[in-house]
């Protein structure tokens, strides 16, 4: 009796959806604890902009978009559920997401229900390796991203590395790429390059016991991966810097996580922040196209922060999401996957398209385009997009 | 290396502290109530962002911001035991332990998302208690931890002062042991209800707001430490706040030298949180009441 | 001194244990309440303390209405209540248990030296003991810190209900003594006993309940007499 009314109920929306003069798109986003609530909060500001801006123009095939945004809690098991209920709904596609471990229980709905999913801001290879017909990532894989972070540590001679790996999905591949890139190929000076790491919950708050045993190794590590994100990233840094580990003359710190960009960083590590090296997919110095211009303005206009690389992802997949319903001119879920494959969408980021190369496995239905940006602060309070560019070098000796 | 196990002995031992703040108050509201406040965790993260909004806002002096930022949670949680938590001592309420547990669950979520929903997911860092960083000999401490230790342990040796010595302690101590006792000798148990549930969320909230420029605030910071403040209390000894003071000291030591000595150091951290639950299934095994537990705990 | 007219009070709301229970107190008497198990002689006092409200009925003392009264305000108009469970604070000395008993006027810290100086000279017991955690004191002493603790507030009248319950008989002489003392020191003294022969030896003036109503009473007296029959009448 209750599965009957529950597919009744499925039915009733599912009827509401498609006769409505409306065309639903849902969102995934973890919006709080345990999840990174502020980067999947960024997520859907983003996301709702974009739905907004499109709306304005005249929606697409002639219907308003609207936009449900439903909250992952950065755990699997409610990323799955979400994605159901977003079925059950009647969207037409997903977009979003931010965990890898959850973005790994999502595409097995998406792969189930036939929804078009559009990966936003999750990294780990497995996500596009597996080749779902449905799945298609905008955000980097990890692979594709952090071979680049590999190489500017090689490149810029470093000897001891080690790592605090946040024990998740992302954090447990951005470590596997960087132990395998660097465990293979020596530094510049043709020297071995001794990664060591520890895995830590994304729980803990006081890593001052490991901080202190990478003080206490000889020879002294001369690189610190903070491959930690939110509020754990943040206490790296302000810890390391406490006890005096690093960033120093020996020491480097490169926070690896997003969070690294927020303003919240200034604001919670201070002037511990002075010399911390981090990435982005984004600099100015890759170029200001004007979308990405226009982008920041509108953002900071409407919301009173600079966006980050995760906002523009998101930005950029809603609109790639409708142009390929656009194209597609249907809403049917095998009709905008084959419009996906052909999409090319000038966003943000650069020109979204997807590969459908299938080796390396994590290409397929990846956005080959994002690039990997190495920069460090050299001012207290500094903007990321004001931050020193390290990598990769505009003049190669 | 000396340098290196001392340094985590005392950091240790400034984590021992902050869960001293929080158990402590747990255990009292055990004690005098008879029930867990499962909303602990979340009056210690309503403590870091009062104070946090204090210093920043209002431009109260960050040590000055603590004690305000406690005074603060003293008076979230009167108005939760006036509104929320005295049905229990009236008669329509039948089933009083699950009421307790429902309401003050349910106290706690609600705290989370207001928390969320008013200041927003962003990890935040209330201004220094005293910016940088003392060299003692060998070892570095960050000021703001040695703030923490100070404070927190004036805090602790008023509030034992207060239980051990006043009679409005010997009241509280009344009524853990004898709740009709204590009515018969004239003391009016709600009141004591009223004042050892403000006195303990006021802990947890001054815990929070100390550990903000350490730790950082964010409106799911008291998650944690709300788990392993119950860990410390069954530890110690339900209602034992002796117990629940060596229970802290002992489970921030383990912790940071747990981490450090474990078998494979790559994972140390990781299993960093499960220490405390290993230390207090080893201490259940061979003590069920916990290290300074009564026989029996009557729960009403 | 006490009168409690036309009691009904229960545990549940519609199950009154007392139907409608009356009984009068006075100083310098020993008042004993009789009866089986069961009909309603602790629950009488406890509604007199006020740990149950009537549901129907008054209470007076002094002709003050104090129908439905707080415990902690029962103490302040001068009664004090021994019930039968142990209740001492285990885990306080013995003089912090009497301390306890001087809560409704803890800034006089005279008052409370003398009232403890009167303690100890009434049992000399726990003077030897007054930093022994109660919890570790026998039954008769803790029976007696008990007593001492209520006596702290001067009380005008004391509930005592089963003081000899579970005590070595020397022990359960002992409180019966002194309970004869504080009733020659002018006191109202309700008692409510199991040992019938010894509580109406001690007594004054009697009440028999039965199912939680009046079933007879009198002076010492005439219970002397019909002893027998009473006790016939409850076993059969």
């Amino acid at each position: 009796m209750r599965k009957l009314f529950v597919v009744l109920a499925a039915l009733g929306l599912g009827f509401l959806g498609s006769a409505a003069e409306y065309i639903l798109i849902g969102g995934v986003a973890p919006l709080s604890a345990p999840g990174a609530a502020e980067s999947g909060h960024e997520m859907k500001l983003a996301m709702e902009m974009a739905v907004a801006e499109i709306n304005a123009a005249g929606g697409v095939l002639g219907k308003e978009i609207k936009l449900v945004v439903e909250d992952t809690r950065g755990l699997p098991e409610e990323g799955s559920a979400a994605m159901n209920r977003l079925a059950d709904m009647g969207v037409v596609g997903v977009v979003g997401e931010f965990h890898s471990a959850v973005a790994k229980a999502e595409i097995e709905v998406a792969k189930a229900r036939k929804l078009p999913f559009i990966i936003s801001e999750a990294w780990a290879d497995v996500l596009t390796a597996k080749q779902y017909k449905y799945v298609f990532r905008i955000a980097p894989a990890n692979s594709l991203f952090y071979t680049k972070v590999a190489d500017w540590i090689r490149a810029v001679g470093f000897k001891n590395v080690v790592a605090i790996v946040e024990n998740t999905d992302w954090g447990l591949g951005v470590n596997g790429v960087l132990e395998r890139e660097l465990g293979t190929k020596p530094n510049i000076y043709g020297e071995k390059v001794k990664y060591t790491y520890i895995v830590a919950e994304r729980t803990v708050t006081d890593f001052t016991p490991q901080l202190l045993r990478f003080k206490a190794m000889r020879p002294r590590p001369d690189l610190i991966m903070n491959i930690f994100t939110g509020t754990g990233e943040y206490l790296i840094v302000k810890q390391a810097a406490e006890i005096g580990l690093a960033p120093t003359r020996e020491t480097a710190m490169f926070a690896v996580g997003t969070s690294a960009l927020y303003p919240e960083f200034w604001e919670t590590v201070g002037d511990y922040g002075l010399f911390v090296i981090t990435k982005t997919g984004y600099h100015p110095i890759l170029g200001v196209t004007p979308a990405i211009k226009e982008f920041v303005s509108k953002f900071r206009e409407k919301y009173g922060r600079t966006p980050t690389f995760a906002a523009m992802e998101a930005y950029d997949s809603i609109y790639t999401l409708v142009k390929a319903i656009e194209m597609a001119k249907s809403t049917d879920p095998d009709d905008i996957v084959a419009a996906l494959e052909k999409v090319r969408h000038d966003g943000v980021l650069g020109t979204i398209y997807f590969s459908t190369e299938k080796e390396p496995a994590w290409m397929y239905h990846q956005w080959p385009g994002a690039k990997a940006v190495v920069i460090q602060y050299t001012e207290v309070g500094q903007k990321y997009t004001e931050a020193l560019l390290l990598w990769p070098a505009i003049l190669k000796p | 290396m000396l340098e290196f196990y001392l340094a985590q002995v005392v950091n240790g031992l400034i984590v021992g502290l902050i869960y001293a703040l929080m158990a402590v108050g747990l255990s009292l509201i055990f004690s005098v109530l008879k029930i867990v406040n499962f909303a602990h965790g979340d009056c210690y993260m309503i403590g870091g962002f009062f104070s946090y909004y204090l210093a920043t806002l209002l431009g109260f002096h960050p040590i000055a911001a603590v004690f305000v930022g406690m005074l603060g949670v003293m008076a979230v949680g009167i108005l939760i035991h006036q509104l929320l938590l005295k049905p229990l001592y009236t008669p329509k309420v039948e089933r009083k332990g699950e009421y307790a547990i429902l309401m003050t669950f349910g106290i706690g979520i609600f705290l989370q998302n207001l928390a969320m929903a008013l200041f927003g997911p962003w990890t935040k860092r209330p201004p220094d208690f005293i910016p940088g960083v003392t060299k003692l000999g060998f070892l570095f401490i960050d000021n703001n931890r040695l703030v923490v230790a100070g404070v927190g342990i004036v805090i602790m040796l008023v509030l034992l002062y207060v239980i051990g010595r006043t009679f409005i302690g010997k009241a509280l101590r009344a009524v853990s042991q004898d709740r009709d006792a204590a009515a018969i000798v004239g003391v009016n148990p709600v009141r004591m209800n009223l004042l050892a549930f403000g006195i303990g969320v006021g802990l947890a909230g001054a815990a929070g707001a100390l550990i903000g420029p350490v730790f950082l605030i964010s409106p799911v910071m008291g998650i944690l430490p709300g788990v392993k403040s119950f860990v410390i209390i069954v530890l110690g000894g339900m209602g034992s706040i002796r117990g629940a003071i060596i229970a802290s000291i002992l489970l921030g030591l383990v912790e940071s030298l747990g981490s450090v000595f474990f078998l494979d150091p790559t994972r140390g951290l990781a299993y960093k949180n499960a220490f405390g639950v290993l230390l207090l299934a080893l201490v259940l095994l061979f003590k069920p009441t916990g290290l300074f537990g009564e026989k029996f705990v009557r729960l009403e | 001194m006490l009168s409690v007219e036309e009691v009904y009070a229960g545990y549940y709301r519609d199950i009154n244990v007392l139907q409608g229970v009356s009984l009068r107190a006075e100083a310098q008497q020993i008042t004993t309440i009789i009866g089986p198990n069961g009909v309603g002689k602790s629950t009488l006092l406890k509604t007199i303390y006020g740990f149950l409200k009537p549901n129907r009925g008054r209470i007076a003392f002094h002709e003050e209405d104090i129908t439905g009264i707080a415990p902690y305000q029962a103490l302040v108009k001068g009664l004090a209540y021994i019930p039968q469970r142990r209740n001492v604070f285990r885990y306080m000395t013995v003089e912090e248990n009497l301390v306890m008993g001087a809560w409704t006027f803890r800034r006089d810290k005279a008052r409370i030296q003398r009232k403890l100086a009167e303690n100890y000279e009434r049992f000399p017991n726990l003077a030897r003991k007054r930093k022994v955690k109660a919890g570790f004191l026998s039954g008769g002493e803790q029976r007696m810190v008990e007593l001492g603790r209520a006596l702290m507030s001067d009380p005008k009248l004391l509930l005592v209900d089963e003081p000899t319950a579970g005590l070595a008989p020397k022990f359960a002489k002992m409180i019966r003594d002194h309970l004869v003392d504080l009733k020659n020191e002018g006191k109202a003294v309700v008692l409510v006993e199991q040992n019938i022969r010894e509580a109406i030896r001690i007594a004054d003036y009697v009440y028999v309940l039965d199912l939680g109503r009046n079933k007879e009473e009198g002076p010492r007296e005439k219970f002397l007499v019909d002893l027998k029959e009473l006790m016939r009448d409850w076993l059969f």
